[in-house]
């Protein structure tokens, strides 16, 4: 079944034998490990597994040196492959293009390393690369995102916001530059991310959100949306775009970074299989219900809140991490997604909220569409 | 005196006996037990307007009484210590920070003690990679205005999808060059110092002259460990607090350990530890050789590395609160997103810091 393909140990894997009996395979990205027990002639097999010989060259070393069978390499081969141990040796450039290749080809090992082979990491990379997502809200958070995600290898964005670059920016905003004081910054931002990588398209729409407005043109020829728009208010933008968002099946990001969550992780939400906006609200109504902040008495408030661009990159590099997972495919998104959670400043110590999916939900509740 | 209430400080009646101040910027909570609505009242009052005479008198409370109960909040950090907001030069740039470090003081004075410490301290970032380039831009945009950057690589467009503040037009260029652009795009006026060196044993004696408060190890040419060495060496030597940064490759997802020398465990201190727990016997474990390999990265869990790189940093410049990654290093798993700390001990057989160390305090 394996005639005349190439095999070599993944890249990111290294091999540690005890006593001649225990193999252990050291995930080198995600510093996981996994231990098998093992014979002499497998491990003569390994030492064959080279990137070099081809499973015919293999069989007949094996065969004629050591005595082993076709069929126990074939079970050792399947063993490695199942566990991610081994890959096999393939063109690629047929795939992706070789230039593209050269410059993700970190970050596509590293995919490679949650997937089977390095194919499969290469095509990880594809998905990223041919993913549109809109950024609702370009300030600190919203424009760090789009900048990680750029970096990442998307290259369509849509990015909405209405406001101003202004100098106090400075504290927060990584796509800040002094000169770029009074610009839009949906044009400042989309300027940087042309820097980083000038083959990409980026989509403006320099708007604020009324409830009048209708932006579900917009979110249709989405493949993710990710909210960070605090204006009018975050938990109505949220609730706006995430209903649109669920009936087009679209997955979205709500993202923590703003006011009084400074370090807040955010949230992805996976229509039908993560609680939706609608289900965090309620598990607020209810946890929350004796939680009735008095009236502040300083008035224009909102210029003295606080800030610090290391907390905000804290929130858009977990953001970052949640959707390139899911786009990418990295992970069963339906066993491993997260719920909204909180770094503290102080002890640097993440603490999730208790959170699940509504079944009465009016957004998502009822049928398991994903099921469908 | 006009006491007012801090502008990120939330007051919420918990029960008739409980009030509770809730700091929106550390979501720290301050609790205190009352008699009835007197205390939340005059708390609710602190509008920055008002004479503690005049509060005392629409309140019906003793000046005296009034006093402690200001003092207690003030110690806390529950009212507010950036006004006047004139005795900050900057505050119109990086009043979001003032007021963050804010929540930690306890007057006004201690405030602008600590925004004066931590913008005029000086930072050694050793490796413009894929943690130190973000930690540099950090600290450049909390208001730190010196900075030392050493790297002597140039950009390849490999770094660009882990590695802030460099651009397709970029390569080739020096590292350290195009980081102190980007760095005084953000604040013009800043000090910013280069080497092109890498790092290896002696090559941090050029900074000898230099005062420097803080050092962060970004690099891992030749291996993390013997950079961390060299750099905790001349950290121990110099009494200068350190970060392994962390993040680096074939460590990933490590978040290293925050030194203040003599005061916590050091590096050695730490390689001893781990030297101890990870006992391999050479005679029964081997290591199998895979050829040709290349390691895989992954930018936005390095960027979040270098988020808490730079709020430890923060913490040890200002002084605002103790750092948290004192005596541990952590752990970041991409499958919980969650972090597993690893305590450390400061060890009495340290040869660095310990009874006989070479560098203890005399």
């Amino acid at each position: 079944m394996m005639i005349g393909i190439i095999y070599k140990i993944k890249d990111s894997v290294d091999l540690f034998l005890s006593d001649d009996t225990i193999l252990t395979a050291y995930f080198m990205n995600s510093r996981r490990r996994k231990s098998f027990r093992i014979n002499g002639e497998m491990i003569h097999l390994i030492e064959q597994i080279d990137g070099i010989h081809t499973t015919e060259q293999i069989y007949d070393i094996m065969e004629k040196q050591y005595s082993v069978s076709k069929d126990s390499v074939d079970r050792t081969l399947s063993m490695l492959l199942s566990n991610k141990i081994i890959t096999e040796v393939k063109d690629l450039s047929e795939i992706i293009d070789t230039v593209d290749y050269y410059r993700y080809t970190r970050q596509i090992n590293y995919f490679s390393e949650f997937l089977g082979s390095e194919e499969e990491g290469v095509l990880a990379q594809k998905k990223v690369m041919s993913s549109h997502i809109g950024i609702f809200g370009c300030g600190a958070v919203g424009g760090n995102i789009a900048l990680q995600l750029v970096m990442a290898g998307v290259r369509e964005l849509t990015l909405y916001d209405m406001d101003i670059v202004e100098e106090s920016d400075v504290s927060r905003h990584m796509y800040y530059s002094s000169n770029s004081i009074g610009r839009n910054k949906v044009d400042v931002l989309k300027d940087q991310l042309l820097k980083v990588d000038s083959n990409i398209i980026v989509h403006t729409i320099c708007s604020s959100m009324k409830p009048s407005d209708d932006i579900e043109p917009i979110i249709e020829n989405l493949d993710f949306a990710v909210n960070t728009l605090d204006e009018p208010y975050i938990g109505y933008t949220a609730s706006k775009i995430s209903r649109i968002c669920i009936k087009h099946m679209i997955p979205h990001f709500i993202a923590g970074g703003f006011d009084a969550h400074l370090a807040s992780t955010g949230e992805i939400i996976i229509p039908y299989v993560t609680p939706c906006v609608e289900c965090y609200a309620n598990h607020f109504k209810e946890s929350l219900k004796n939680w009735k902040p008095k009236k502040h008495p300083v008035v224009r408030r909102e210029t003295e809140i606080g800030g610090l661009a290391s907390m905000t990159l804290f929130s858009t590099s977990f953001a970052v991490i949640e959707i390139i997972k899911y786009i990418a495919g990295l992970m069963e998104a339906k066993e491993n997604y997260k719920v909204r959670g909180e770094l503290l400043f102080t002890s640097l110590k993440i603490t999730y909220l208790n959170v699940s999916k509504d079944p009465n939900c009016p957004v998502c509740g009822g049928i398991e569409k994903n099921e469908a | 005196m006009k006491p007012k209430l801090s502008s990120t400080t939330s007051v919420v009646k918990i029960s008739d006996s409980v009030l509770e101040f809730f700091k929106t910027n550390t979501r720290e909570q301050v609790r205190i037990k009352v008699d009835d609505d007197t205390i939340m009242n005059i708390v609710l009052s602190l509008d920055g307007s008002k004479e503690l005479n005049t509060i005392s008198e629409e309140n019906g409370i003793q000046y005296d009484s009034l006093v402690s109960l200001i003092n207690f909040l003030d110690n806390k950090g529950v009212l507010d210590h950036v006004d006047p907001k004139s005795d900050f030069d900057s505050y119109t740039s990086f009043r979001r920070v003032i007021h963050f470090l804010s929540d930690f003081s306890g007057s006004h004075d201690e405030l602008l003690a600590m925004w004066d410490k931590l913008e005029n301290s000086t930072v050694l970032i050793v490796g413009l990679g894929a943690v130190g380039s973000w930690v540099a831009c950090n600290l450049v945009q909390s208001g730190v205005k010196n900075l030392i950057l050493m790297d002597g690589d140039t950009v390849d467009i490999t770094n660009l999808h882990r590695q802030f503040g460099y651009s397709e037009g970029d390569v080739g260029l020096k590292k350290a060059d195009v980081l102190e652009k980007r760095l005084k795009e953000y604040v013009a006026d800043i000090n910013v110092m280069k080497s092109y060196d890498f790092l290896d044993d002696g090559t941090l004696s050029q900074f000898d002259e230099y005062d420097i408060d803080l050092i962060i190890n970004c690099a891992d040419k030749p291996t993390v460990d013997m950079t961390s060495l060299w750099i905790g060496e001349y950290g121990m030597k110099r009494s200068i607090p350190h970060i392994v940064g962390g993040g680096y490759n074939l460590h990933l997802s490590l978040i290293g350990q925050t030194v203040i020398p003599n005061k916590t465990a050091c590096v050695k201190c730490f390689q001893m530890q781990l030297e101890e727990q990870n006992k391999i016997d050479p005679k029964r474990v081997k290591k199998l050789a895979v050829k040709n390999r290349k390691v895989g990265s992954f930018g936005p869990m390095c960027s979040m590395i270098a988020s808490m790189v730079g709020m430890e940093a923060i913490k040890v410049l200002s002084g605002c609160t103790v750092p948290a990654n004192i005596n541990r290093r952590g752990e970041f798993d991409i499958y919980s997103m969650d972090i597993t700390y690893h305590e450390f001990l400061r060890r009495d057989d340290c040869e660095w810091c310990g009874k006989k160390g070479r560098f203890i305090d005399s």
